[in-house]
């Protein structure tokens, strides 16, 4: 009896240190999106809740809200529906909707999570909606995964070049620049639910910066203007370039969308040496005119950066009087097939907008 | 007998040890837990304060909101200009007013568009990216300059009064202005015979 009661003494202070250290368990990130992007009429569609990190859910459920939108651009709101519940979860959470939805339906999904953050739960919500191909509205972008008001987060629009021949494979590619692109980079993918993607039904033509033509722009270009992004994405290899407020890229190059979206979203600057323009915003500036202007800089993004992290924007013989703080892979610094990271000062700015917008 | 007295000794000692090693744990637990709470703040500059505050300064979707669905509260004008030697001529053969948000852009001193009616009063600024300029960050190879010939879009807020459209750039050193009355003339001639 004895054993018995030192045993359960030993096994309630185990417990009671293993609920401690649970306790401090911080709630998983997790990521919701659907595939495919845009699904054409009857085309099922898969809806994942990812986990990104490791984290205690609770549980969770899946709803669809059907409405439909016709020519002139008239919607007819549906009702929530429950798809599925899930208790006490492990590993990712998906639902097949087998046999997909009617055309000019407007689907709206929302994953509500409880997690498990520290000692309590706590509720997160994802409302997700997106167009079933095609989007019925003449000459406008299609909503593919769309999240707030417009004029409270950032528009990002996807142009299909004249030289893509497999559209499946762009569309796919335009859901990858949302998962491994902006999902994926830890600052973007924290500010995750104030971005909103489109793709245009429109082609234009993307023309090599060397050859001295300017990008054909859509015909619907005028449409677009209520964007902060657009993103022409084409399978040839050129010389890339931005003018207008509309950048090309080539369509696997996530580290050129995540360049190219620092400038049209955010305002950061370039942080390599060459005949780029530079600028230092008011607010939450990535690049210093002077060297004691980022020094004094330096104290303000905590432990991440010092005095010692301050470099003139330089490269062999390429020297500017510009100077950052910022990691030399930053990703203002890197553009191409994989995305880097945006380092401190330039994460600062992208929050620095997102509350602008936010807050306007 | 034996056999009881060694497993009650080892319980006993086994609690002891595991008392002793729980509490001098207990503050490496503590600390970090403490630690993965500040860190998650350091790493990305972000409170879940800041995290609620945004959620809750974010208005949801509307459904009214999707491209083309929005009703014509918001218009702008679209037209194009020739550049030529950096000499602008406007087109207003394809100028139109069009149904729907005009993104007014980030806020910069780099370049802004001010529209003006006939006595110069400022009718509407937008910050788009400067129309006038190019930038090829493709790795190892940038450019950057002005474009000196061919045609550029441009997006302005709608004002019945509109009279001029000045391109202002780096903090006022450099503005140019083009005229709106071609452009709104044949706006209205168009519109007057869809009617």
């Amino acid at each position: 009896m004895k054993n018995l009661k030192n045993f359960s003494g030993l096994s309630m202070a185990a417990f009671a240190f293993l609920l401690l250290l649970s306790s401090c368990e911080p709630a998983p990130v997790t990521l919701a999106l659907h595939n495919p992007i845009y699904p054409s009429a009857s085309q099922n569609v898969t809806y994942t809740l990812e986990r990104v990190t490791t984290g205690t859910i609770n549980s969770a459920r899946l709803f669809e809200t059907i409405s439909t939108v016709n020519s002139s651009g008239t919607v007819t709101a549906g009702t929530e529906t429950l798809l599925q519940s899930w208790t006490s979860p492990s590993g990712d959470l998906s639902f097949v909707k087998s046999g997909g939805y009617a055309a000019n339906s407007l689907i709206t999904y929302r994953w509500e999570v409880k997690v498990q953050e520290e000692d309590k739960e706590k509720t997160k919500t994802y409302r997700v909606t997106y167009a079933v191909r095609p989007y019925p509205v003449p000459n406008q972008p299609a909503p593919v995964y769309v999240q707030g008001d417009p004029d409270d987060v950032f528009d990002l629009v996807f142009i299909p070049d004249t030289d893509i021949t497999d559209m499946d494979g762009f569309r796919n590619h335009c859901r990858e620049n949302i998962r491994n692109a902006f999902f994926d980079e830890p600052h973007t993918r924290l500010w995750r639910r104030q971005f909103n993607f489109y793709i245009n039904p429109i082609t234009g033509t993307a023309k090599d910066f060397d050859s001295g033509d300017s990008h054909i722009v859509p015909s619907n270009n005028a449409q677009l203007a209520f964007a902060e992004g657009r993103c022409l994405m084409h399978r040839v290899s050129i010389r890339d370039y931005a003018s207008g407020g509309l950048f090309s890229t080539e369509q696997e190059n996530r580290g050129t969308v995540l360049h190219e979206s620092g400038h049209a979203l955010f305002k950061l600057a370039d942080e390599y040496c060459g005949n780029t323009s530079y600028h230092a915003q008011p607010n939450s500036p990535n690049l210093w005119n002077s060297q004691a202007a980022a020094e004094a800089a330096a104290d303000d993004y905590g432990s991440c950066k010092s005095i010692s992290d301050v470099r003139r924007i330089q490269s062999g013989d390429c020297i500017k009087n510009w100077w950052k703080l910022c990691v030399e892979n930053c990703q203002m610094k890197t553009s191409g097939l994989n995305h880097t990271q945006y380092d401190c000062p330039c994460r600062a700015r992208i929050t620095a907008r997102v509350f602008e917008l936010t807050s306007d | 007998m034996l056999f009881k007295h060694y497993f009650i000794l080892n319980f006993n000692n086994m609690k002891h040890i595991s008392f002793l090693l729980m509490v001098m744990l207990l503050p490496f637990a503590v600390v970090s837990c403490m630690k993965s709470k500040s860190v998650k703040q350091t790493d990305s500059g972000v409170s879940d304060g800041d995290m609620d505050k945004v959620e809750q300064g974010t208005k949801p979707l509307n459904l009214s909101q999707m491209p083309g669905v929005t009703a014509p509260k918001d218009s702008f004008i679209a037209f194009r200009i020739y550049l030529s030697d950096g000499n602008m001529v406007s087109d207003s053969t394809v100028a139109s007013v069009v149904y729907g948000k005009l993104n007014p852009g980030i806020k910069n001193t780099e370049f802004r568009i001010e529209t003006k009616d006939a006595n110069g009063r400022v009718l509407g600024t937008v910050y788009p990216d400067n129309v006038f300029s190019y930038r090829s960050c493709d790795d190892g190879n940038s450019q950057s300059g002005t474009i000196r010939k061919g045609w550029i879009e441009v997006y302005v807020p709608y004002h019945a009064t509109l009279e001029t459209v000045d391109f202002i750039e780096e903090d006022n050193k450099s503005t140019r202005q083009i005229s709106m009355k071609t452009v709104r003339e044949n706006l209205i001639k168009r519109q007057r015979n869809k009617k």
